[in-house]
């Protein structure tokens, strides 16, 4: 079964085209990785899975729902890039919220999602004190804490240092191994290695898809940031 | 609508709100103030005021001293009267010594001078000329008896009583004003923050529904609207002395009632803000309108018919109007205008709360 499916989705902000018939399926328990130069449509794709905007043209599917519908919603986790936590909260109260909101028990499912991004020790610190970085923990604790089937995530490491980056990494493979489908848009090669499957957009279109060695081969290059930028390239010549 | 959702909300909200202290003080403190200092300038009123009496003809000066001694008789307690030759009353006036002077002819009615700098003075101190100018046309000089006390005028008052002043008559349409602008403020802020930083959007791809998040929102910060309610009235009414005829209850259900619709107003015009400086602009246009034409500062009783009804459309006034019966005609809930009052608000509240959650879509961030 497919986990996300998007079949000919074209979205439109004004005279720009934001996503120009994009087809895309993603099947359970697979990491997935989009790639592309900054305005390809990336979070564009993530926004209309996750149910906050509408498509022009084409069909999305959440586990074979309509996004933004309770089943899809309930079932699914979002980490947008923004931290989007409550300041005056603490790192708990933040997770234990948004928990909540699912209906969950606060307590054990929130204890459980600090300890997942190492945050025991903050727990009881007030957002605003905390740096960037520190904050995407907090904000990807909020959106997993849930355990959703299909978990989305918008550039989640910016700011995290590398170390815990690889920690992050290990638990989302863990996910993974439990069924849950993880869309990440990246910027960071390190990160795409990790995917099992990669879409490289382009101008809202699907340039290539595959795994790092795929693309790679794909490009005839030896590294993952060389494929980039030569399909990249060659996908703004072709246009 | 799960009332758990609701109440998960409204706890949040609550306990956001109680961290950011400055916040609060502008929600108690300011409002609180600003209902205190407008009761203690309105009190002040206009001063003491010096009224001279002088003769055209300086053979006459024993007349004006006659009519001076007469008309302190009956004129305001804070009104000095005294009798000047002309001269010397021009030159008071024109130091800002004295604010009037009634010039006595030889025949005919007398003449007032006027500083005239002070229009509300202009005014008090004509109508006091007029009537003390037919209390000389009546009684012919040399007849006045000094002194004489004003006439005791026997007074009945079928609604409230004598002790009340200019204050009474203001405080309660302030209280509603100034909870009401405040709250709207409030809501609309935390409300456009929630819509920038990505929190509003974070919550509405939970399984909560709309209502569920607007009915929490509605409830945290009508908690603390009640408060402020609770603050503004009991200081105003400790602090001014205000005279309170109806039960202090009536009060603060009408005043709790407004600022609900003020959080549903300030939630659905957050809508229309994409920043701080855009939710400010809203005031003049949404609440400015408000303080004029429902009765709050200027009473509705004199203007045209197209603003009469215009005002019926203005949330204020029913509160107004709901809270001054209350506080200075000395009714309850049983009187047409305190029930039809709340009732309005209560339309008011939920018809926001209803566009609000209309409005309220996903959409581009």
């Amino acid at each position: 079964m497919d986990a996300i499916s998007l079949r000919a989705v074209v979205k439109n902000f004004g005279a720009v085209r934001g996503l120009d018939g994009l087809s895309l399926a993603i099947p359970e328990g697979t990491i997935y990785g989009i790639l592309g130069p900054n305005g390809a449509g990336k979070t564009t794709t993530i926004r209309l899975i996750a149910g906050l905007m509408e498509v022009d043209e084409g069909e999305v599917r959440l586990l074979e729902r309509a996004p933004g519908s309770t089943e899809a919603l309930a079932n699914m986790g979002y980490m947008p890039q923004a931290a989007a936590l409550y300041d005056e909260l603490t790192v708990w109260e933040n997770v234990a919220f948004f928990v909540a909101c699912y209906g969950r028990n606060e307590r054990k499912t929130a204890d459980a999602a600090v300890e997942f991004v190492g945050l025991q020790e903050r727990a009881g610190s007030q957002v605003r004190t905390l740096s960037g970085g520190v904050k995407q923990r907090v904000s990807l604790a909020c959106a997993i804490a849930h355990e959703p089937k299909v978990l989305l995530l918008d550039e989640p490491t910016v700011g995290v240092d590398p170390a815990l980056r690889a920690q992050l990494w290990e638990r989302f493979r863990k996910m993974a191994a439990g069924k849950t489908t993880i869309l990440v848009s990246s910027h960071i090669m390190d990160e795409a290695e990790r995917c099992d499957t990669l879409g490289l957009i382009l101008r809202g279109r699907l340039l290539a898809e595959g795994s790092a060695g795929e693309i790679r081969e794909q490009a005839g290059t030896n590294d993952l940031e060389g494929a980039f930028l030569t399909l990249v390239g060659s996908g703004n010549e072709a246009a | 609508m799960k009332p758990r959702n609701v109440m998960l909300v409204a706890k949040r909200v609550v306990r956001q709100l109680w961290r950011d202290r400055r916040t609060l003080a502008l929600i108690f403190v300011v409002p609180t103030m600003m209902v205190l200092l407008l009761g203690l300038v309105l009190r002040a009123g206009e001063g003491k005021l010096t009224l001279l009496v002088a003769a055209e003809d300086a053979r006459m000066e024993a007349a004006a001293t006659t009519a001076a001694g007469a008309l302190r008789g009956v004129g305001p307690a804070d009104m000095a009267i005294e009798a000047v030759e002309l001269s010397e009353g021009y030159e008071r006036l024109r130091a800002g010594d004295a604010e009037g002077m009634l010039v006595l002819p030889a025949e005919g009615d007398p003449r007032l001078v006027l500083e005239g700098t002070r229009p509300p003075v202009t005014e008090v101190l004509t109508r006091f000329a007029q009537q003390a100018a037919l209390m000389l046309r009546s009684a012919p000089q040399g007849q006045l008896p000094a002194d004489s006390p004003a006439p005791e005028l026997e007074r009945e008052f079928v609604r409230a009583g004598p002790e009340l002043d200019i204050v009474d008559g203001l405080v309660p349409a302030f209280i509603s004003f100034f909870g009401y602008f405040f709250v709207f403020l409030l809501t609309s802020v935390a409300f456009l923050r929630e819509r920038q930083e990505g929190t509003l959007e974070r919550l509405m791809i939970t399984p909560i529904r709309r209502l569920e998040i607007l009915s929490g929102y509605m409830l945290g910060l009508g908690f603390f609207a009640l408060l402020q309610a609770f603050v503004i009235v009991t200081v105003t009414v400790v602090t001014l002395q205000i005279h309170m005829f109806g039960n202090l209850v009536w009060v603060f259900l009408t005043v709790a009632l407004l600022t609900l619709v003020a959080v549903n107003l300030g939630i659905l015009s957050s809508t229309f803000a994409r920043n701080e400086f855009q939710v400010v602009q809203f005031i003049p246009l949404l609440i400015t309108p408000q303080a004029l034409l429902s009765g709050t500062f200027f009473p509705l009783a004199g203007m045209p018919d197209w603003i009469i009804w215009l005002s019926k459309i203005m949330s204020m006034t029913y509160a107004v109007e709901a809270v001054r019966t209350v506080m200075v005609g000395g009714s309850g809930i049983d009187e047409t205008v305190v029930w039809r009052g709340m009732l309005a608000l209560l339309g008011f509240a939920l018809l926001f709360l209803v566009a609000g959650a209309r409005t309220l879509r996903r959409g581009p961030a």
